[in-house]
């Protein structure tokens, strides 16, 4: 595991942890918060370390930074700052099965272009 | 201080004012993108989920506050939303691609397939014949008992009946059909049997001394050896050797490890015919070869069952079925060595011999 999806992680359970310690407080979002980890798991899951680090590094940074804010009382800001790693976390998914897609085409191509080199010197001997 | 934060507040409500072109152009901007997703050919109806989600946030851009911040917040979400449409579109794309290429692997696995079946069967188709030949082979070791009582294996097999259709040329040419003198000896023999009651012969028995075979011109085999059978065949003529007096039918006019003859063996023993029939009043002696393969008592066997088809097929063409005799001599009368594929295929023969001193 890379040293940004280990600090990935661990944003993510800290963020778990102040979702359930935020749960009693009114106002808190912790719907919001549990979304926005759970958009970075899956994110993490995508590949995303690979295929969009920017936008996986984003989507970590805005979510420890709106734990912070719901610490400190500010949960518009901390809702803002949800809504972005959210988005941050979907465009990372997005790039990440891009980028795997664009690697199996390849891999695809590579292989067809081998069985026709393969087919192609007894298709002379076929038709004298 | 309170002047200052006034002045703070005017600021910030001027810039809110000034961010009404900017929000503006950030909608246009992101609009034009959606409008061009939703007019690219290739794009435009895939990921529909993910552009009604980008449609949306565009909306919401539009109809947002006037709010600075709020603006800032929806723009960056918007467009976030329409990246995430065009790379899904993409993907899907990429993704049918992908399908297309999967099928293509599959279709050319499918004709490899095929031709590794074709060439299976190509060899299999071989192997089979390479074991109709061993069979054949196997047939001449593995078929004694039909002979193994035969009291010697050098007899000269005097002639027996021609079959049925020969027997209008046998009368034709004078001689009582099935005239054999020993049919008891040819006993062994495939032809039909010998017509019941002709126990006269005409034919005198094989004389002791006959000349052994003479052994073709290497040479001349080896040159001719290339032609087709029937072209080969087609200049037979007495052995230069054998001082004129008889012709050696080479084993390729029968099919292997059987007296049935070969296509294109009617020329030869056209040939021969005519030869015999330029000396008719003189005793024929047909002597059938074989290399040394197999057991003796199948090559007796083979050998004269050979023999005793070329002179049923000699007595088709006309000669007397009364000058004939035959004989099988197995191989024990090589003229080559038995070595190697040439000097067999040199010992399997039959030798059309003129006896007498006419």
């Amino acid at each position: 595991m890379t040293p940004t999806a280990r600090k990935i992680h661990v944003l993510a359970l800290l963020s778990l942890g102040a979702a359930s310690a935020f749960a009693a407080r009114p106002h808190a979002p912790p719907t919001e918060l549990q979304s926005a980890a759970a958009a970075l798991a899956l994110a993490e899951e995508a590949g995303a370390a690979t295929y969009a680090p920017l936008e996986l590094r984003y989507a970590g940074e805005q979510l420890a930074q709106a734990q912070q804010s719901v610490q400190g009382g500010d949960l518009n800001q901390a809702r803002r700052l949800l809504e972005q790693s959210q988005v941050n976390s979907d465009l990372a998914v997005a790039k990440s099965r891009l980028g795997r897609t664009r690697e199996a085409v390849q891999v695809q191509a590579a292989t067809n272009a081998r069985l026709r080199g393969e087919s192609s010197p007894s298709t002379p001997s076929e038709t004298p | 201080m309170r002047h200052a934060a006034l002045a703070l507040l005017s600021a910030a409500l001027l810039a809110a004012c000034g961010s009404a072109p900017r929000r503006d152009l950030d909608y246009d901007r992101l609009h034009a993108s959606l409008q061009a997703l939703a007019t690219d050919p290739e794009l435009a109806k895939l990921a529909l989920a993910e552009r009604a989600l980008a449609e949306a946030a565009v909306r919401r851009l539009d109809a947002s506050s006037i709010n600075a911040k709020e603006h800032a917040q929806l723009s960056y979400l918007a467009e976030r939303r329409v990246d995430i449409a065009y790379i899904a579109a993409q993907t899907e794309r990429e993704n049918a691609r992908l399908a297309q290429l999967q099928r293509e692997q599959a279709d050319l696995l499918l004709a490899a397939s095929r031709r590794e079946t074709e060439a299976a069967r190509a060899e299999l188709d071989r192997q089979r014949r390479d074991e109709l030949l061993r069979q054949e082979e196997v047939e001449r070791g593995g078929a004694p008992a039909a002979v193994a009582a035969k009291p010697s294996p050098m007899p000269a097999v005097p002639a027996v009946a021609p079959p049925a259709a020969a027997l209008p040329d046998s009368a034709m040419s004078g001689a009582p059909p099935g005239d054999s003198a020993a049919a008891g000896s040819a006993g062994n023999s495939p032809v039909p049997a010998p017509t019941p009651g002709a126990a006269t012969s005409t034919v005198a028995p094989a004389p002791p001394a006959a000349p052994a075979p003479a052994v073709p011109a290497a040479a001349t085999e080896a040159a001719a050896a290339d032609l087709p059978l029937a072209q080969r065949l087609s200049s037979l003529g007495p052995d230069a050797d054998g001082e004129g007096r008889q012709i050696t039918l080479e084993d390729l006019v029968f099919e292997p490890g059987t007296a049935t003859f070969a296509a294109g063996a009617d020329v030869g023993l056209a040939r021969v015919a005519g030869w015999l029939a330029a000396s008719p009043a003189l005793p024929v002696r047909i002597e059938g070869h074989t290399d040394a393969t197999g057991s003796p008592e199948a090559n007796l066997t083979l050998s004269l069952r050979r023999a005793e088809a070329v002179r049923d097929a000699l007595v088709a063409r006309g000669v007397a079925a009364a000058r004939i005799v035959v004989s099988g001599e197995g191989a024990a009368d090589p003229v080559a060595s038995n070595d190697d594929a040439q000097g067999r295929a040199r010992n399997r023969r039959v030798v059309v011999r003129l006896l007498g001193s006419g």
